[in-house]
């Protein structure tokens, strides 16, 4: 799809700045960031930290607004878009509520919005079974290990069919082994449902594997030093990762961010 | 947070201070509540000012009585912890009289201790007792919560467990020990005050209280009530303080990693388990004989484990006995109830509806927890003036010394709100309502539970005092009674089956927790 679409109608960050003061010095979190990301497409922000990705998908969220600058989903502000439920958000922790089931868990947005939930049965039914935990869902977070969690946490981000999906390093506290697994997951996943997906990273190998385009930041100020396109056909394989074509672009990836060897 | 904004809220806590103390002065001049119950803090002061003599008197009587009990308790404490992590199995074996130390209504055995010893004994004796309990558990996590890696090290160059205890263990339980000492420490100061009830001693500022209960001079009930609440509070910062310095020497990485072993929880055979707590019930009852013995009183006054239930029985009268004992449980129990239920809604409302209002909160914060070390007897007779001598009175006293500890535990938990699962609601638009709706109450929920569990102890304790020193009703009065009349069979009665009811107590609320957690976290 991408190229028939316009940027217009997906995500747009025009020289976004924001600034925090902590105990009286001012920290330049974003400082004229500028991104754009077509509808249903897959953006990776990488880079170390405190370059201000976390801050830019915090502000892509409407949680937080920039000091200035514009951002826009479609025609309409983050907020806006967040408020009529079109976004969804996966953090690092899972952030699940312990004393609720799978299916609870999952249901928790709808009844934030104040939307029926018996009615939403079978789309938390369906969701549940495309993040593969079909027969978990009466568990508990206590009972499912921690890519289980995550995807519950990815079943929940979906729940009202967002068209924006953030993550902000959604498997940043799995192991490599894993993380491998969830990426491929979450490729599929994705293109099930092609919301325009950011994602904050700090793999090289992640960004390159799941995303469209790869944002990489800088910090001192925060910002957006340049965008690389990811050529490879979707869905690609776990194996793609071992091809070298694909350490081609890692490398031009690192080389950017950690400067020329 | 940053600097500014700690020093607004600083002056607006101060502000909120002055405002108070300004009220509380014109209520007083004018006595306006409860004709004249609450005399203006320059009165009060001035009393203090007039009667210093005889307040230092008392009050060095006091403080002599719970350092002396404070300093034993602790060390015995102490050597139980170690003794307790050296061999696991005599913490089970120990866990009856463990857990009596804890449960136990202090009142309920003063009759006892006065009966048993001359002198200050009594009171140096019950400050040992209630310092023991709170010394002894936190010495013991420290001492058992130390990071694996360091006891594996220490194995590895070949030493026993008497090297990992004097290597690691000890030095890593001192932040713990530390933080035991300052709950400890008002804990002593409550202990001497309630032994000198009927103790005949002639200082001390419980025996002020007592003596001042009939002179109808609020102004000297609250002179006496500040002075204690300034005694336990001073032991509270000295020992909060050497805490905070302990706390960070040591608050390395390393440290604070592994979890607290559960030694119950492993899976064990039920007749084990059964076994264990028959042993641990002949070891409590075993040291109750042991120590008559000890004692050595004339038998006319002691009643063994056996006497109790002769006593209560089999004896002549026992009818009668038990008829009063039970009348006085169909007294108290509802009064725990009531009061634990209030006291605990209470804390639950007021830690919910500050987590709206966060500025408030952090100023109400400190003063919760300095609330914690008042000696919640010097303020009985204050609160039988207002609500005079009924069933109020009892409920406001159990209120009073259960709201607080509540409250603190609740509203830690409330802080603990996971942040992320706070935004996830606020991606969705919502309110801050609805997080507390959704979210910030249903995770307090392991808080309140662990609250009722410390209250419920507390709850009986400030029932009995109130039924003692205010209403003439219950178990406290009938503790009461049974000292003027000499009626030794109910003394040692009455405490028997207030510790078995504190017990009993406690149990079903670990009962009720376990309960409500399977069902909370699945399993």
């Amino acid at each position: 799809m991408g190229s028939t679409e316009t940027v217009a109608s997906g995500l747009s960050v025009a020289s976004v700045s924001r600034t925090f003061s902590v105990k009286g010095s001012t920290v330049r979190a974003l400082e004229e960031a500028t991104l754009a990301a077509p509808l249903g497409s897959f953006t990776a922000l990488i880079g170390p930290s405190g370059c201000g990705k976390s801050t830019l998908l915090r502000l892509l969220s409407g949680l937080d607004r920039p000091d200035s600058g514009e951002l826009r989903i479609g025609d309409r502000s983050p907020d806006q878009v967040r408020l009529a439920g079109g976004i969804g958000i996966v953090f690092q922790d899972p952030a699940l509520l312990p004393w609720r089931t799978v299916v609870g868990n999952i249901s928790l947005p709808l009844q934030v919005k104040g939307d029926s939930v018996s009615e939403a049965r079978d789309r938390i039914h369906s969701l549940i079974e495309l993040v593969g935990l079909k027969g978990f869902e009466k568990a508990h977070p206590g009972q499912l290990s921690g890519g289980m969690r995550q995807r519950v946490a990815i079943a929940r981000a979906l729940v009202t069919e967002p068209s924006v999906l953030l993550l902000d390093e959604p498997f940043g506290a799995l192991d490599e082994i894993l993380r491998r697994t969830m990426n491929e997951e979450l490729q599929r996943i994705w293109m099930e449902r092609r919301p325009t997906a950011v994602l904050v990273t700090h793999s090289v190998e992640e960004a390159v594997f799941l995303a469209d385009q790869v944002a990489v930041m800088a910090k001192q100020p925060g910002r957006v030093l340049d965008t690389i396109e990811i050529p490879f056909e979707r869905p690609r394989r776990a194996s793609l990762v071992r091809s070298p074509e694909f350490r081609a672009v890692a490398d031009h990836l690192s080389e950017k961010l950690f400067g020329p060897t | 947070m940053s600097g500014a904004s700690e020093r607004i809220l600083r002056i607006r806590s101060a502000i909120a201070i002055a405002a108070m103390l300004a009220a509380w002065e014109i209520v007083g001049r004018f006595e306006l509540i409860a004709n004249g119950a609450f005399p203006a803090p320059t009165a009060i002061l001035s009393g203090l000012w007039a009667d210093s003599d005889l307040y230092w008197r008392h009050i060095s009587a006091s403080v002599r009585s719970a350092s002396l009990g404070f300093v034993i308790g602790n060390v015995i404490a102490v050597l139980m912890a170690v003794l307790f992590v050296q061999f696991p199995a005599t913490e089970r074996l120990m866990s009856g009289i463990n857990i009596t130390l804890f449960a136990m209504p202090l009142i309920a055995v003063v009759p006892v201790l006065v009966l048993a010893f001359d002198g200050s004994t009594p009171q140096v004796v019950l400050a040992a007792v209630a310092v023991y309990y709170p010394t002894m558990s936190s010495m013991l996590l420290g001492l058992r919560n130390v990071d694996d890696r360091l006891v594996d090290a220490i194995r590895g160059f070949g030493g026993g467990s008497l090297a990992i205890l004097r290597r690691v263990r000890l030095r890593a339980a001192l932040p713990a020990l530390t933080i035991g000492l300052r709950t400890a420490a008002p804990a002593a100061v409550l202990g001497s005050l309630l032994a000198e009830f009927g103790s005949g001693s002639r200082w001390g500022l419980g025996t002020f209280l007592l003596g001042s209960l009939g002179a109808g001079d609020p102004a000297r009930l609250w002179g006496i009530g500040l002075v204690a609440t300034g005694i336990a509070g001073v032991g509270y910062g000295v020992f909060a303080l050497v805490a905070k310095v302990t706390t960070r020497q040591v608050a390395s990485e390393t440290l604070a990693t592994s979890p607290v072993p559960a030694s119950g929880s492993r899976e064990e055979h039920p007749v084990t388990r059964f076994l264990y707590a028959l042993a641990s019930l002949i070891v409590a009852l075993g040291a109750w004989q042991l120590l008559l013995a000890v004692i050595d009183l004339n038998p006319i006054l002691t009643r063994s484990p056996v006497g109790v239930v002769r006593f209560l029985f089999t004896e002549d009268g026992s009818g009668e006995a038990r008829a009063r004992l039970v009348t006085a449980l169909g007294e108290t129990l509802p009064a725990v109830f009531w009061g634990l239920a209030a006291g605990l809604v209470a804390a639950f409302v007021f830690a919910v509806v500050l987590t709206l209002l966060p500025s408030v909160g952090r100023s109400v914060l400190p003063f919760a927890l300095i609330s914690q070390t008042m000696p919640l007897v010097a303020f009985t007779p204050l609160i039988a003036l207002v609500f005079g001598r009924g069933a109020w009175t009892t409920i406001v006293v159990t209120i009073s010394v259960t709201f607080f500890p509540s409250f603190v535990t609740i509203a830690q938990g409330l802080a603990m709100t996971p942040r992320r699962a706070v935004d996830v609601v606020q991606i969705y638009g919502g309110s801050k309502l609805t997080v507390l709706r959704l979210v910030s109450v249903p995770s307090a929920v392991p808080y309140l539970l662990a609250a009722a569990r410390l209250a419920a102890p507390r709850a009986l304790l400030g029932v009995m005092v109130a039924e003692w020193l205010a209403t003439g009703r219950g178990l406290g009065n009938l503790l009461n009674e049974s000292r003027g009349r000499l009626d030794f069979g109910m003394i040692w009665s009455v405490a028997a089956v207030s510790v078995v009811v504190a017990i009993a107590l406690y149990r079903v609320f670990v009962a009720i927790d376990q309960m409500v957690m399977k069902r909370y976290l699945g399993g």
